[in-house]
């Protein structure tokens, strides 16, 4: 009970309320611009983060992830352009209710739906993250090696129509995470070590400017293609009548639960995200309500329960992507690998001993969530005719401002130490320059963040266990747990080709 | 040649020379490891090398094999505003510390503003973004030095008469940036048609946006979360 009030006090104080307050603001207006996802919005954020506690930093970057999840639909309902591609699923029916002059209706359903997801997804994350992380205390090296094989099997699989790309763009990023040191005798291990050794990246490449480079810069960049077609305007829309009547929420009581179900499970697993998620749940939905004794209003007809079905199930992924995250170390989506990467930095280890030792943390994480639905409830409702105005920021402004953020928060990150802060300027840029190259041929982002990630971790425990197992590197087929692990990866690498057949 | 074939290609010659390195890199084990059981420290790095060469070739040959990659039709000048970018990036990265952040920041903002605002960069737009350029960047210093004078006298008030509250945060930042956002707001009303439209229309908007935001970061980076932003040409 100490520790829940504890993580209470750390969340309910004027200074991380109002942290939350900025950072939800500021996720539904980057949600709101197509093209800005929620990636990008928490590592844009991250400096500012770092510079706070634990927990405050924790709970704004929580606030702008809930934010710009939830910002996404208005885009998506006014314009049939979604903030990101979770969102295309709410497109269909929320863009059809704005011709029909039901815009206000569209976004406060598409509010009500994202906190009723946000929240249900909080209560499950809630009650099983401590049994999750429990069941971590029987993972030794072999296990904790295995477990990061199969974080990054899955989003190399999931993250890319095609597997060699993920493969690629994967080991790419654990290539990356090799830099530096080595883990055990602390000897160098970079190319031209005369010349490097004396720079910082004898350090490895720091997480924090290699997720804004990857985020921030590269959609910069990428984003330039749309100077020429400026910002459309949404249309001028009467917006009124916002809060869908209980009764009618109430009529949808199987939609919510289906829905909320499959987002938390989908964001649960490593790589899926939600645009897998939203569009399960419009299927679903779809299916319920063309069934004869249905007295809903038919999915894709421009109705609310088109529109309610997948930001229900969108915003019920932020619960259910934090439940691997904090109990295995293995973030559910490229947003949560930025939120993981925030925590590594600030020394939090997820897993059974931030379950233990810093329970009061989790806590707060939680509190944090809640207030943030909470938040992001009342604003989007106050803010329904103010929020779609964002959408007139033109591209020519928008872009330099994205991009000098980008650069000024990697500086301040080893603020006090300018070399290293100015070198860290440098591998954004060069990471940014990458990024955008990839993005161009259609490779993903996401596995190089998960490589970068986990690559310690993977390199760690594979050398720790081989060496426990007395040089025998068939460990991994020895242990239970490792093996159904494997078995996990092997199924993940297997499941495109198995799709393919289908 | 289309990227999605350059790629791949680029990707063999980065993991091949990623093998090489990870060849000589000095072969480690752990400490108290007598008898060699650990796999050292090149085994990984090996280990990924092959994999992304693997990968690499597999898609080179995938692309190659796949009809209808015609070069992409992108617009000279989009691409002339890439480069423009990734190339004014690199010298405010280079030239960070001896231009110092208000200086540096301003360019890059007003530079990048103002070309995306034209979509294009053409020789003889370059007389007005000069001009516009140089003006800016005095009003910029001017906006800093008025903050930077507030500041000063109000943490050196606060130290004189023993006022802790004119030498926290909230005074020393929030005040100048009152102040600032006043002269500020005043400045756009007496403009405010120029900016709209007219000859100076882009100049303007791309003055006043680079202003505006590079004071907001230095106020947040510098006097709310005490970066070390460095101070460059502007000493005082």
């Amino acid at each position: 009970m100490e520790t829940v009030f504890s993580g209470f006090l750390q969340i309910f104080n004027i200074q991380t309320v109002l942290w939350i307050a900025l950072g939800e603001i500021l996720g539904i207006i980057l949600g709101a611009l197509p093209g800005l996802t929620a990636t990008m919005g928490i590592a844009l954020m991250l400096p500012i983060s770092f510079q706070l506690s634990k927990a405050t930093g924790m709970a704004m970057l929580l606030g702008v992830y809930c934010g710009a999840v939830s910002g996404a639909s208005i885009p998506a309902i006014l314009l049939g352009i979604p903030g990101n591609p979770n969102a295309i699923a709410t497109i269909y029916d929320g863009k059809a209710m704005t011709d029909k002059g039901l815009a206000g209706q569209a976004l406060g359903g598409a509010v009500v739906a994202s906190f009723i997801g946000g929240i249900t997804s909080l209560i499950i994350l809630a009650l099983f993250s401590p049994i999750i992380a429990r069941f971590t205390l029987a993972f030794g090296p072999a296990e904790k090696a295995s477990l990061a094989l199969v974080g990054l099997t899955i989003i190399a699989s999931v993250s890319s129509k095609n597997l060699a790309k993920g493969i690629l763009t994967g080991t790419l990023g654990l290539s990356l995470s090799l830099f530096g040191t080595d883990p055990f005798s602390n000897a160098v291990r970079l190319p031209f070590r005369e010349i490097f050794a004396k720079t910082p990246l004898t350090s490895g490449i720091n997480l924090i400017p290699a997720l804004i480079g990857l985020f921030g810069i590269s959609q910069a960049l990428f984003d330039l293609q749309r100077i020429k077609t400026g910002h459309i305007a949404p249309p001028q829309i009467k917006i009124e009548k916002i809060f869908p009547s209980f009764r009618k929420i109430a009529s949808m009581w199987r939609l919510i639960i289906e829905a909320s179900g499959i987002g938390t499970l989908i964001g649960a697993i490593p790589g899926t995200g939600a645009s897998i998620a939203v569009f399960l749940s419009y299927e679903r939905a779809k299916k319920i309500t063309s069934s004869p004794r249905s007295k809903l209003e038919k999915v894709g007809t421009g109705c609310l329960e088109g529109v309610f079905t997948p930001e229900v199930a969108n915003n019920a992924c932020t619960g259910g992507a934090l439940i691997p995250a904090l109990t295995l170390g293995i973030p559910g989506d490229a947003a949560t690998a930025v939120l993981l990467g925030a925590l590594l930095i600030k020394g939090v280890v997820p897993g059974y001993r931030l379950f233990t030792e810093e329970m009061s943390l989790v806590y707060a994480i939680f509190f944090a969530l809640l207030l943030s639905n909470i938040f992001m409830l009342i604003f989007q409702l106050m803010g329904v005719r103010l929020f779609p105005k964002v959408l007139n920021v033109p591209v020519a402004i928008l872009l330099p401002a994205i991009l000098v953020l980008s650069l000024v928060g990697s500086y301040a990150i080893q603020g006090q130490a300018i070399i290293a802060a100015t070198f860290d300027m440098g591998v954004a840029l060069g990471l940014g320059i990458l990024g955008y190259f990839l993005k161009k041929a259609d490779y993903p982002i996401a596995p190089i963040v998960l490589g970068l990630i986990l690559g310690g971790m993977l390199e760690e425990n594979f050398r720790r266990a081989v060496k426990l197992a007395e040089g025998n590197y068939f460990v991994f087929f020895t242990k239970p747990i490792a093996i159904v692990f494997i078995a996990l990866a092997v199924f993940s690498v297997a499941l495109p080709f198995l799709k393919k057949k289908k | 040649m289309h990227i999605k074939r350059v790629i791949p290609i680029a990707f063999i010659i980065i993991s091949l020379l990623y093998i090489v390195f990870s060849f000589t890199v000095e072969e480690r084990k752990m400490i108290g490891d007598v008898r060699g059981w650990d796999p050292g420290s090149r085994a990984m790095p090996i280990g990924i090398g092959f994999i992304m060469l693997t990968a690499s070739v597999y898609l080179t040959y995938k692309e190659r094999r796949s009809p209808g990659l015609e070069e992409e039709r992108r617009e000279p000048s989009i691409k002339r505003l890439v480069i423009l970018t990734v190339l004014l990036s690199a010298f405010y990265i280079l030239c960070f510390r001896f231009l110092g952040f208000i200086i540096s920041t301003h360019i890059l903002l007003f530079t990048l503003i103002y070309f995306n605002y034209q979509q294009d960069i053409r020789w003889d737009m370059i007389p007005v973004f000069s001009l516009g350029l140089l003006i800016s960047t005095c009003v910029m210093v001017l906006f800093y030095s008025i903050g930077r004078y507030i500041s000063r006298y109000l943490f050196l008030l606060g130290r004189k008469f023993d006022i802790p509250m004119l030498k926290g945060k909230i005074f020393t930042a929030g005040i100048p940036f009152v102040v600032l956002l006043i002269i500020f707001a005043i400045l756009l009303l007496l403009l405010r048609k120029a900016i709209k439209k007219g000859k100076y229309h882009i100049p303007l908007v791309a003055g006043f946006t680079a202003i505006g935001a590079t004071e907001f970061l230095f106020i947040v980076f510098k006097q709310i979360f005490w970066v070390s932003l460095v101070k460059g040409l502007i000493f005082w």
